[in-house]
């Protein structure tokens, strides 16, 4: 009972969180649109940082191209993960399918 | 000539082979999506990658291979508006983009008007050879051309919540005498009509600035396009107004005031109390208190003149005339009130218009609007494939 109410809860939070909500998300329930969230978020940031300044400016942008290449690997592992969890999903129902139909044949004839 | 040069060493330009234009429009422009890692960390990203490409090709002297550059960046944004142009997220992507590189064409076109707000660095970096003030019109153009498309999809959007979620949603519960189901039964004929929310609209409204401030787009054109939206939900709610019997009642007023301060609080919150949104809303405001004002004596209707400034004449009397008393402690207009309404307006000189023209643009501008960016600092990320142009 109780997790269904935290359930609940964790829903509405990311309905008003805005971009910001993906930060706070399950790892294993990250999907590419949070992670082009999370770049929004850490962007915007990260404009906000270099503020005035020149010398801080280059180097935050220098940080900036690293942290598009970080994302864009996780944008990779996600979307891959994702794929391999389907595929691994389709796997185990076409075996339970098979596991099901032999059984149906009857008895094996062995026994 | 790949040699790669340390990071200090580069001068803010992009070089690509005149055989890969196509790839390059192609990769950045036609299959580029308006949402991903690279666009969405830094926004513009594709309108500066393609004017660091100009920059290159002014710099060689080759005005064939810039004409070719700019005719093909033209060519693919309207290709993919044609295409994907009823999608709200590449509209105002794409017009996002088309003002960034306008506002690059300008920041570094070399024209003094233009650099005030440059560093000596960004300076160095403007135009050498040739001036595209030319194309910076054509570009504004298209700017126009995008920003339209966007209304009109936005619109559509909109549209079909706002009846709903302006006038028919009960709100507020117990003032209208009228038991919410009757009313649902009116509308169920059309499918989901009833069940949108003065809510449903916010949320609305909440993506559609998230996505623009998402895609970088100005400050400034993204209170034009809030003023346009509110625009288009004031005259649609008002026009229904004027309609519909059943819409001009005491208890109507109330909740549509109650629903134009939740939209105004939307404002607050974001911060666009001075785009001019909340005005566009006025005529809707005083129809709304037109339906809630005292109506009987000479008092009342002098002041019903002067506080209906925003409505003409033809509107005041129209709600006059279908005011329709909820319960026994109203009354209806009576034909004499609603004469001494008509004397007293009469030295107005207002258009004989009833309903709003909901299709109504205003103009748009584009306040020109440079950037902080150091073009030197510039990379291109993995995931926009492309990796045939080199930074020099």
């Amino acid at each position: 009972k109780e997790e269904g109410e935290e359930g609940e809860e964790e829903e509405e939070e990311e309905e008003g969180a805005g971009p910001e909500g993906a930060l706070g998300k399950n790892p294993f329930q990250l999907t590419a649109e949070d992670v082009y969230d999370i770049s929004y978020v850490v962007g915007r940031d990260l404009m906000a940082i270099a503020g005035d300044s020149r010398d801080v400016a280059t180097r935050v942008t220098q940080l900036q191209f690293k942290i598009v290449r970080v994302l864009e690997m996780l944008e990779a592992l996600v979307n891959d993960c994702n794929v391999t969890v389907e595929e691994l999903r389709m796997e185990r129902d076409s075996l339970r399918k098979e596991v099901e139909g032999l059984r149906s044949e009857g008895q094996p004839p062995n026994t | 000539v790949n040699i790669p040069r340390k990071e200090k060493d580069f001068q803010g330009m992009l070089e690509y082979k005149k055989d890969d234009e196509q790839k390059l429009v192609k990769n950045l422009i036609l299959d580029l999506k308006p949402r991903g890692v690279a666009v969405n960390l830094i926004p513009g990203l594709p309108a500066y990658i393609l004017f660091m490409c100009v920059r290159h090709a002014d710099y060689l002297n080759d005005d064939q291979k810039v004409r070719s550059l700019l005719t093909s960046t033209i060519n693919s944004i309207k290709k993919v508006l044609k295409k994907r142009g009823d999608d709200f997220e590449t509209v105002s992507f794409w017009l996002s983009n088309t003002c960034r590189f306008l506002h690059c064409l300008k920041q570094y076109s070399g024209e003094e008007g233009f650099m005030k707000h440059n560093t000596p660095r960004q300076n160095e970096h403007c135009l050498t050879n040739f001036d595209l003030a030319e194309y910076r019109q054509v570009l504004s153009d298209l700017a126009i051309q995008i920003y339209q498309q966007l209304v009109r999809v936005l619109e559509n959007i909109l549209q079909p919540m706002i009846v709903s979620g302006m006038l028919e949603h009960e709100t507020i519960q117990g003032v209208s005498g009228v038991k919410p189901t009757g009313l649902r039964k009116r509308t169920s004929s059309i499918a989901d009509e009833g069940t949108y929310t003065l809510d449903s609209i916010l949320r609305q409204l909440n993506s559609f600035h998230s996505v623009m401030c998402q895609h970088g787009m100005d400050p400034e054109l993204i209170k034009q396009v809030v003023k346009q939206m509110f625009y288009i939900v004031g005259a649609i709610t008002l026009n229904n107004l004027l309609l519909r019997k059943d819409m001009c009642s005491w208890s109507k007023g109330m909740q549509i005031r109650y629903n134009v301060s939740q939209l105004e609080e939307w404002l607050r919150d974001k911060n666009l109390m001075n785009s001019g949104a909340k005005e566009t809303l006025e005529p809707l405001i005083q129809a709304a208190q037109l339906l809630q004002v005292k109506k009987k004596t000479d008092e009342d209707a002098e002041a019903i003149c002067s506080m209906c400034n925003a409505l003409t004449t033809a509107q005041i009397v129209k709600v006059l005339n279908l005011y329709t008393p909820v319960n026994e402690f109203e009354e209806r207009v009576s034909v004499s009130f609603i004469r001494t309404i008509q004397m007293r307006l009469r030295d107005r000189k207002d258009s004989p218009q009833l309903l709003m023209d909901a299709k109504h643009i205003f103009p748009v501008t584009f306040p020109f609007n440079p950037s902080s960016l150091a073009l030197e600092t510039i990379q291109i990320p993995t995931s926009l494939g492309l990796g045939f142009i080199a930074r020099v």
